[in-house]
């Protein structure tokens, strides 16, 4: 009883102690922060399938944080980056943001790849206060939790399918549409938006809306029953592999309908691969083809990257060293303070990147160029440059 | 046939000492006979008493705990049934066991799966319809359709498709009418002439006994009496026991 | 109507490739009672290995198919001698037996990913061909073929159980195994064998069914609803794995042409189990657990 009396009354001295230092502290550490290095971190999927997504994304932040450094850094400080893979994985993920934000002190974080990690993560960032520019995320769903703290500078799908709707009945003509979604978030959320914008511009309308499981293999059924309808135009949003079965399948009917996509899914090589040369002639609205945009941002990217890796830079390169770029400019305007650097995001418009010109709007979420690619004798060919998107 | 002949050769089948059982559970505890070339000897026991367990055992369906069998000479004890029915022995099941899936031509075919040959099956099959008439007519027939008795004579029919050289019989007689029971018994006699060595277990013992040249009475898996049928037939014990007398 | 008659027929392609899978499955449970939950992987390996003999050693798909279904089939003779008889020899709990079936069946699909990658591979050889017209209908070509060589195999298993000696051993095995060894029938040999024929006719499911389609490690899913189509037929029943097996492809299909893209499983298996209700031992099987 004694003893442990003693060493109750030997804690509280402690603790008192500590506390004292810890409320001391502060001061001393801000100066720290300003005369030391200014830190960003940098969070995604560096192991397993997912992999490839995540390191594209981060060679393309390395590359701006080099260029940054090699300038003398902002305003003198250096950037220093801290990595870290969240192997797909949602605690790790949320544990590493904590980290950032109260042990590393980080001015921002960058990244969140892959929806289901990244919706994860949006409210720890709001809640500790940290600016996030998320990596790539298709969901619409991280710029609509209502985080003030929330970025994002690959667009989602609602960029995508009603820059898609746009462009179909403007550029295109066609006049009715029929779609087919998978039946996951992806699938129903992409075309829900593409409807959406096809009845408030008033100009088409949706003869056929399809919805499929995910494990559906035959479609010519559901092909069959769209062709009744005659549409001009079959709009897409299911995994590559399954779009291509649905444009294969649609040929082997002796059916010439157009087909509309969009990178994320038939964009990707699996597509064209599965698809065969049915493939060739669907339009698809990617996020980035390197060269295509025309301002001098991105045609100075485009010439360093290539004299530097000898190749031309990939999509989410390019995304990831506009993110990097907006947060360097944020910082050297208003310093490494939290609160500011989220204020002067959220005013940026038409700023002109590797990638496109982008604008937030007042959710986080992004405005910026996009362009249209087709499927060309086997390769994914860049047709046109949506300059600026609404 | 000269005596020195038959004292030459080894009997056809031959248990020495045989043991048996399932897990730890003994079920047959030593026994020793022998079944002459030719000859027609019979095992009769109440219910339990272990005479399918014996059966099984000849047969290669269940390994022997001990002691040994001896088919025309060579030991034969633990080999699998397959390779027992090869060498010429086999086993009509107690129960019947007639496939109820297949007919009854199919059935008849299975037993001549050892020594397959399409040219002797048709002509095998006329045999068998010599020996059991009413399977004629019923080859295309499923074998579940068929009565009791057609059963009993399709699963001997079927045993004999492979000409065996011992025919082991478990309880033909189990669950028919008295008529039935005569004919079976009938065609049991008339395969013993032909020369068939045969081993039949029985509970029906006035059958048994009538028709067996040697017999044995199994209680509690051992042999507690022996004797020639007709002798047996008259031995007061087996007239309490088993004639109900 | 002619697009009726043209959503049959690929309903009866795709439902002939379940009916293969679903015979495995009748096949193996009537031969050692066992619900093999491995056995729509062999259609998985079926397809993938059959993409890489196409693509890397380049040969024509008739020869391909032979070399895939064999190999399948002996593949599915190691799983049982390996995995799955050594628990039956020991007299294991059935459920184990089951269980053992379920974790190699995870396994092969896993390693197959290792092996092969989580992509979808698509054959090379069917992609160019035209459509084929007959009147008003217009055929794919390669439906016609899938449908030919699943309803020639069936054929030929029909043969093989109903007018060899290895087929009737099969059948008298399956029924009564300790009095099919009376009669001489080396009743382990015959259950490699009914392994093996399952295992071929998965294997080659798998690559007809990529063929038309895409291969990947995960397409043993499709190879389960051939369970529901072996039990839809009567399970264990033959001819019911392959009315089932034909039944379900045409349900699933008219469904999503007629009803409803979204909801063409649920009205697929709604139909299965309204069928049970009416018949529980399904189309063709025989009521009471017996086999016919
Ligand atoms: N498969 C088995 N497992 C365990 N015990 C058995 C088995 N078969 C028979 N027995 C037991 O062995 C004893 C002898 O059975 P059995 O040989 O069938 O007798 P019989 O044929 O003389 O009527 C009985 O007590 C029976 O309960
Ligand atoms: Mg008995």
């Amino acid at each position: 009883m004694q003893r442990r009396g003693m060493v109750g009354k030997l804690g509280i001295v402690l603790l008192a102690a500590v506390l004292a230092l810890v409320l001391l502290l502060p001061p001393g550490g801000a100066m720290a922060a300003e005369a030391g290095p200014i830190k960003v971190g940098w969070l995604g999927i560096l192991s397993g399938t997912l992999a490839p997504y995540g390191i594209e994304h981060k060679t393309g932040v390395e590359y701006a944080v080099e260029k940054i450094n090699a300038g003398g850094g902002i305003k003198g400080a250096k950037v220093e980056m801290i990595y870290t893979d969240s192997k797909f994985d949602i605690n790790t993920s949320v544990q590493a943001v904590r980290r950032f934000a109260q042990q590393d002190k980080v001015a921002a974080i960058i990244g969140g790849i892959s929806s289901a990690v990244t919706i994860a993560t949006v409210g720890e960032t709001a809640r500790l206060k940290v600016p996030q520019i998320a990596g790539l995320a298709g969901t619409p769903k991280i710029t609509e939790m209502g985080s003030q703290w929330i970025f994002r500078t690959y667009p989602s799908v609602i960029l995508t399918y009603s820059s898609l709707a746009h462009y179909a009945i403007d550029k295109l003509g066609h006049k009715k549409f029929a779609t087919l979604a998978y039946n996951d978030e992806g699938g129903l959320s992409s075309i829900e938006v593409f409807v959406k914008t096809v009845k408030e511009k008033g100009k088409g309308e949706i003869v056929a809306r399809e919805v499929v499981p995910l494990d559906a293999k035959e479609f010519k059924g559901v092909l069959a029953k769209m062709r009744q309808q005659n549409p001009d135009a079959l709009v897409m949003a299911a995994a590559a592999p399954v779009s291509g079965l649905v444009a294969r399948q649609a040929r082997e009917m002796g059916w010439n309908v157009a087909l509309l996509g969009h990178g994320g899914y038939q964009g990707i090589q699996q597509y064209r691969d599965v698809a065969g040369p049915a493939g060739d002639g669907t339009l698809i609205v990617t996020t980035y083809a390197p060269g295509l945009f025309k301002h001098k941002e991105a045609q100075e990217f485009v010439k360093e990257w290539q004299a530097k890796f000898k190749r031309m830079p990939k999509d989410l390169e390019a995304h990831g060293y506009d993110a990097m770029n907006m947060l360097a400019e944020a910082i050297g305007k208003v310093g490494p303070d939290r609160q500011k650097i989220r204020d002067y995001l959220a005013g940026l418009k038409n700023w002109p990147g590797a990638a496109g010109i982008y604008s937030f709007l007042p959710t986080g979420d992004i405005r910026k160029s996009l362009v249209v690619s087709e499927w060309k004798a086997g390769n994914l060919t860049p047709v046109v440059a949506i300059e600026k998107t609404d | 046939m000269p005596a020195s002949d038959t004292q030459a050769a080894p009997p056809m089948l031959r248990l020495t000492e045989l043991q048996a059982g399932y897990g730890n559970l003994k079920v047959v505890k030593g026994i020793s006979m022998e079944v002459p070339r030719g000859e027609l000897v019979a095992i009769i026991g109440p219910n339990g008493a272990g005479k399918s367990t014996t059966l099984n055992c000849i047969a290669g369906l269940l390994s022997p705990k001990g002691g040994q069998i001896d088919l025309d000479g060579e030991p034969i004890a633990g080999l699998p049934a397959t390779d027992i029915a090869a060498r010429g022995m086999v086993l009509c099941p107690e129960g019947r066991q007639i496939f109820a899936s297949l007919t009854v031509a199919e059935n008849l075919k299975l037993g001549a799966y050892c020594r397959w040959n399409r040219k002797e099956f048709t002509h095998q099959i006329e045999e068998i319809a010599a020996l059991f008439p009413r399977l004629r007519e019923r080859l295309r027939q499923m074998g579940g359709t068929l009565s009791g008795g057609e059963q009993q004579m399709l699963a001997i029919a079927r045993a004999l498709m492979s000409r065996p050289k011992v025919l082991l019989l478990d309880e033909p007689s189990m669950g028919l009418a008295p008529l039935v029971v005569e004919a079976i018994f009938e065609t049991i006699s008339e395969l013993q002439r032909r020369g068939v060595t045969i081993l039949l277990v029985e509970q029906n013992a006035r059958m048994a006994l009538s028709v067996a040249r040697q017999a044995f009475v199994l209680e509690m898996g051992q042999v507690v009496l022996r004797g020639a049928g007709e002798e047996l037939l008259q031995h007061p014990q087996v007239a309490e026991s088993y004639l109900g007398v | 109507m002619s697009q009726l008659i043209t959503q049959i027929i690929y309903g009866c392609t795709i439902g002939a490739v379940y009916a293969l899978i679903a015979l495995g499955f009748s096949m193996v449970f009537r031969a050692v009672g066992l619900l093999n939950f491995a056995h729509q992987e062999f259609m998985m390996i079926g397809g993938l290995l059959g993409y890489s003999v196409l693509t890397r050693l380049g040969l024509p798909l008739p020869v391909t198919l032979l070399l895939i279904t064999a190999a399948c089939g002996a593949g599915a003779i190691v799983l049982d001698k390996v995995g799955l008889w050594p628990i039956r020899a020991r007299r294991g709990p059935l459920i184990n037996a089951i269980v053992a079936t379920i974790g190699w069946g995870i396994i092969m699909s896993n390693g197959s990913m290792f092996i092969w990658g989580p992509y979808s591979l698509s054959y090379p050889t069917f992609s160019q061909l035209k459509p084929l017209h007959l009147g008003s209908i217009a055929l794919a070509p390669q439906y016609l073929f899938i449908f030919g060589v699943g309803a020639l195999v069936m054929v030929l298993l029909q043969l093989l159980l109903k007018k060899t000696m290895l087929g009737l051993a099969i059948r008298a095995s399956a029924e009564k195994p300790s009095t099919a060894q009376l009669m001489g029938v080396p009743t382990n040999y015959v259950i490699s064998v009914t392994f093996a024929i399952s295992g071929a006719m998965a294997g080659l499911a798998g690559m007809l069914i990529a063929s038309l389609y895409y291969a990947s490690f995960d397409m043993g899913i499709l190879g389960l609803k051939s369970l529901a189509a072996a039990v839809l037929g009567g399970f264990g029943s033959i001819p019911g794995a392959m009315l089932g097996g034909i039944a379900l492809g045409v349900i699933e299909n008219l469904g999503s042409t007629y009803i409803s893209s979204t909801y063409s499983d649920i009205i697929a298996y709604l139909i299965l189990i309204l069928v049970l209700l009416i018949r529980p031992a399904g189309l063709l099987g025989s009521s009471g657990g017996s086999v016919a």
